[in-house]
């Protein structure tokens, strides 16, 4: 933001540019305080959250941690991101690749089918689900299983958006010129294609994952005895006594999302840099 | 016909969209063939066929005597250098050139010996651990050649290699290109737009057009007789004439412009009219050592060019053509031309080629001994 | 030229060898997609046919008959669950006055607002973006909310005989109207951004983006935190002395549902806004200053035209996802922030419970996010390039 910058010069007026940076700051604290007060509650001693602060304690992360529903939930959770994750990152690469590069009869078609889940209401495929699992040809009753392959449906849509236009993006001379130094179809993507492509595997799954960690709508439809940890918040959260032992795991949860986000934006740059040779 | 690489009546069509038209070609072991034409005339269609990439729609592709026309790339022993390299971008230089060998499962001795002595043949030694994006322009070509030619292939195309690359560099890589095909005895089939380079390297030039070859003959053959009006004008800087036939002398088909001008060309016709290209520098200002039935003809000056070694004049003939004349600036030229200035051009009857015989040139139909004496009115102007 | 007017012809038919030949042959194009198309046809598309057949009445959730009359389901093939839906008996209020408008009329003047937004661009090539813009402007207004004394007042309200119909008419205005607030908010954080911010400007989006990437129960339940009786706001206000009482619209509101739904997706549509400036050659606007335009001309005559389509898609990304929205009003929306989604859900695994009636209101929510994605899917696209 260097004051003799000549070409913002042209584009802004410096009391404009003020102004704007003065919103700009009102912005972020409006965007963290929220994240900023739990932090904060999560030390408060008091049974409720609210004003005013009571002192300092740790007992919540202690009641947090000694909580085994929630630790089980968690767990739940994890096993359903991941497993979900994998399987739209998965779905979405097979789906890719014959949509970038190949002759598929109906292109847009299927690709609007690949990408539809996106903007068909959450709750709406919540509920088609739950009647399909319920009362449809593949009766699975409700539990972990159906809440992941409820993910996969809404997570494929984000990780196409990715793959898709990574792979249309490499020069398609690279697969030519493997497949004229002899390789196979299989050893073209293993030594050419997958190598430029797995940053973007791994940002694909990195979005499934934090989708699926946070999904309550699909997961609170279509869970059984055990809640994922979204849905035991959820439920936490309309009853305030359970609240205030919530909130130690969802500052870390914050942190954590945040370390993930940060993380995932290093490795892409990072793909990037090696790809340039730097 | 017999070859190394024979293309025989192939065709290859994009939907309704015929790219290549029924070519045949026949490119023999060792040579330096080019496919030259402008963009969208068929050449990289071709080589992509013959490499693989592309199955021809009719016809029949042959290496080294084996039909190859549905066998995929990976199965043809020829090797292709792409245009912009197709360098492995994740690989570093000595993994590019290993890339086919170790596909091909060759011993880790024989890899890293044949790897390094490719690297070596194309001067990249010290280069080796360096990824693409880390080499200069010139140094990617020499990597992509040495990928290719690392697996010993039969035939080595190349798409347009020297497209990237800026004017000096590239007249460094013709040379270098042309010394590596003569040290390997490879057979280079090359792809260009650049009718420079395809006559500084290659033993025989196709030249292309609308997916056609309009022709196939060596360079100075291409350049001295085109065959037609296309290779004539494409190549090199070329003037049309549009000649109408007055009379014949002798084997030598004369139009006669005014009182003691004349054009002359080579050829039977008594009649009709011609249509005839001559080179810019087989024109010259006095008519010493042309021969007796040697074109003369007067015309005005409509431009000068200095050119630095020579100088470029622009001459409307009285016929309505307009031809670009070059003239050394050596100790000869004597006084210089001014635009406006009057001045009569000779060229001998032999360096008149003629690339049509009709009516009036307009179509390139088969000439008719009775057809009428072309009408100054009707010819094409090439400038229009 | 005579070389080429005796060459056989071409049969014109399309060849089966008329491919590349890299390996890739229909059967492992289509072995590939096959996977990723039965999950899709067999987890997404099956379960839709299943909320059809539900929503006409060829499937009950009931075993028996005698049960499936208890429940209030049909029994075989009826539109009388969309029939209640879809009341076409609509009154229209405008600004809280009665204007008894046919509902006719109302649906006429929005289709050709909606059409004029889509396709104005092609009418007048001088026009174009004022046509777009003003037809977009009055399609929003209807559904604006704006604050009346101590409540809400909707500029236009559509009262149905069907008590869903005028609680998605809410829903639909609840949604409108904090897209276009977290629209005004975004514009300038991305125009900051993109025009004023010189270095690390990424690491600066993706410190704007990256709330949106934390959990979102969490972000709602801290605004109820902020917002609550004994909240950040009143707790403050009262220790100031302003008030003596909390405010109680801050929180189990209209108000409230609207804050947090601005609040959870405007990081989130910075980022469309955002590439929407960036992919602006500044040479242009360097050129049109060059040329005399004042920097507010310049603005508006080259800014906001080039990045419109971008910001039309920003609004889409929050409107789409808000309409159907269940959490947020059941945390912190109270009775009065009822939103169709709601209900929807209720009827599923609430008190509600009918999966036919709820299969219907699933389907007519669907069938409206489809109508919309589809009518702007030129904006969605062109405001997804950098998704």
């Amino acid at each position: 933001m260097g004051a003799r910058d000549s070409s913002t010069f042209v584009l802004i007026s410096p009391i404009g540019k003020r102004v704007l940076l003065v919103f700009f700051a009102v912005f972020l604290v409006f965007l963290y305080l929220p994240t900023i007060l739990l932090v904060i509650f999560s030390f408060n001693d008091s049974t409720v959250a609210a004003f005013p602060l009571d002192g300092f304690t740790l007992r919540w992360y202690e009641l947090s941690w000694q909580t085994g529903e929630i630790r089980q939930s968690l767990s739940a959770s994890l096993k359903v991101a991941v497993a979900s994750a994998a399987i739209a990152t998965l779905l979405a690469l097979l789906g890719s690749y014959p949509l970038a590069r190949r002759n598929v009869r109906f292109r847009p078609l299927m690709s609007a089918l690949l990408l539809v889940p996106l903007v068909v209401p959450t709750v709406v495929v919540a509920v088609s689900l739950l009647t399909m699992f319920q009362r449809g040809a593949i009766p699975i009753g409700l539990g972990l299983p159906s809440i992941m392959i409820g993910h996969v449906i809404i997570a494929l849509p984000f990780a196409v958006l990715i793959l898709l236009p990574r792979i249309a993006s490499i020069d398609r001379r690279l697969e030519e010129a493997a497949s004229d130094l002899g390789a196979n179809g299989l050893q073209t993507f293993r030594f050419v294609l997958l190598p430029l492509i797995f940053p973007s595997i791994i940002s694909a799954f990195m979005i499934a994952f934090v989708f699926s960690i946070d999904e309550v709508v699909i997961a609170s439809f279509l869970s059984s005895e055990q809640p994922t940890y979204p849905v035991y918040l959820y439920s936490g959260l309309k009853f305030p006594e359970k609240t205030q032992a919530l909130i130690p795991v969802a500052t870390i949860m914050i942190l954590i999302s945040f370390l993930l986000a940060f993380g995932a934006e290093a490795i892409r740059r990072y793909g990037e840099r090696k790809l340039e040779g730097r | 016909m017999d070859g190394h690489i024979v293309l025989s009546a192939v065709t290859k069509a994009f939907g309704d969209n015929v790219v290549v038209d029924d070519i045949d070609l026949s490119i023999a072991e060792g040579e330096f063939f080019s496919m030259l034409g402008p963009s969208g005339c068929g050449k990289t269609t071709t080589l992509r066929m013959i490499a693989g990439f592309e199955v021809p729609t009719l016809g029949t592709v042959t290496l080294q005597g084996t039909d190859v026309t549905t066998v995929p790339p990976a199965k043809r022993n020829v090797n292709m250098v792409f245009q912009a390299y197709a360098l492995f971008p994740h690989m570093t230089v000595q993994e590019n050139v290993e890339f086919g060998l170790k596909i091909k499962k060759v011993g880790r001795d024989e890899v890293k010996s044949r790897a390094a002595e490719a690297i070596r043949s194309v001067q990249l030694e010290g280069f080796e651990k360096r990824k693409p994006a880390q080499l200069s322009g010139g140094q990617q070509q020499r990597v992509a050649l040495a990928r290719a030619l690392v697996n010993r292939p039969a035939a080595l195309l190349l798409d347009e290699p020297l497209g990237a690359l800026d004017l000096k560099l590239r007249k460094e890589m013709q040379l270098e290109l042309k010394e590596i095909q003569v040290r390997t005895g490879t057979t280079f089939v090359y792809v260009t737009h650049d009718q420079e380079e395809a006559l500084t390297m290659s033993d025989r030039i196709a030249v292309m057009n609308n997916g056609i070859v309009e022709q196939c003959a060596g360079p100075r053959e291409i350049y001295e007789h085109p065959a037609t009006a296309f290779v004539a004008g494409f190549i090199g800087t070329s003037n049309l004439v549009n000649m109408r036939v007055d009379r014949n002398a002798g084997g030598c088909a004369l139009m006669d412009v005014s009182e003691g001008q004349r054009i002359a060309a080579l050829s039977d016709q008594g009649s009709g009219s011609l249509q005839i290209t001559v080179r810019p520098e087989k024109i010259h200002l006095s008519p010493e050592g042309l021969g007796d039935n040697a074109s003369s003809v007067g015309g005005r000056i409509a431009d000068v060019v200095y050119l630095g070694s020579m100088t470029q004049l622009i001459v409307d003939l009285p016929t309505g053509d307009r031809l670009t004349v070059h003239r050394l600036n050596d100790e000869a030229a004597v006084a210089d031309p001014r635009v406006g200035d009057t001045i009569t051009l000779h060229w001998a009857a032999q360096n008149s080629f003629v690339i049509a015989v009709g009516a009036a040139g307009a179509n390139g139909g088969s000439a008719t001994a009775h057809g009428a004496p072309g009408d100054n009115s009707e010819r094409e102007d090439p400038n229009a | 030229m005579a070389t080429v007017a005796d060459k056989p012809r071409l049969p014109r038919k399309r060849s089966r060898r008329e491919r590349r030949n890299d390996g890739g042959s229909a059967l492992s194009t289509y072995g590939l997609l096959a996977p990723t198309l039965l999950v899709l046809a067999a987890f997404f598309l099956l379960p839709l046919y299943y909320i059809f057949l539900f929503s006409v009445a060829l499937k009950r959730f009931s075993p028996t008959e005698a049960l499936a009359a208890l429940n209030g389901e049909l029994n075989g093939f009826s539109g009388e669950l969309w029939g209640n839906l879809v009341s076409w008996n609509v009154d229209v209020a405008v600004l809280g006055l009665d204007f008894a408008i046919p509902a006719v009329l109302i649906g006429v003047v929005l289709i050709v607002l909606l059409v004029l937004t889509v396709a104005g661009g092609r009418l007048s090539e001088r026009h174009g973006t004022w046509i777009v813009g003003i037809a977009f402007a009055l399609l929003l207004m209807p559904f604006l909310t704006i604050p009346a004394g101590n409540s809400l007042l909707r500029i236009m309200q559509f009262t149905s005989e069907g008590i869903q119909l005028n609680l998605f008419f809410k829903s639909v205005t609840m949604a409108m109207t904090s897209s276009v607030i977290a629209v005004i908010v975004a514009i300038p954080v991305a125009y900051f951004l993109a025009f004023c911010v010189q270095r690390s400007k990424y690491t600066w989006l993706l410190i704007v983006i990256a709330p949106f990437l934390t959990s979102y129960l969490l972000r709602v339940f801290a605004w109820k935190v902020i917002l609550g009786d004994q909240g950040l706001i009143n707790s403050g206000l009262m220790t100031i002395g302003i008030i003596d009482e909390p405010l109680t619209f801050l929180i189990y509101s209209q108000f409230t549902v609207m804050v947090v739904l601005t609040y959870a997706w405007v990081p989130f549509i910075c980022l469309p806004i955002f590439l929407a400036f960036e992919t602006i050659d500044r040479r242009l606007l360097e050129a049109s200053m060059d040329l005399g335009a004042t920097r507010w001309q310049a603005f508006r005559k080259i800014t906001l035209p080039i990045a419109a389509p971008g910001v039309v898609a920003a609004f889409l990304f929050v409107f789409i996802p808000s309409i159907g929205e269940y959490v947020t009003p059941t945390l912190v929306g109270g009775v009065d922030g009822t939103m169709f989604g709601q209900n929807l859900a209720s009827q599923f695994v609430g008190g509600s419970f009918n999966w036919q009636y709820g299969s219907a209101m699933a389907l007519f929510l669907m069938g409206v996010v489809l109508i919309l994605v589809f009518a702007t899917s030129r904006f969605l696209r062109a405001g997804g390039g950098g998704l």
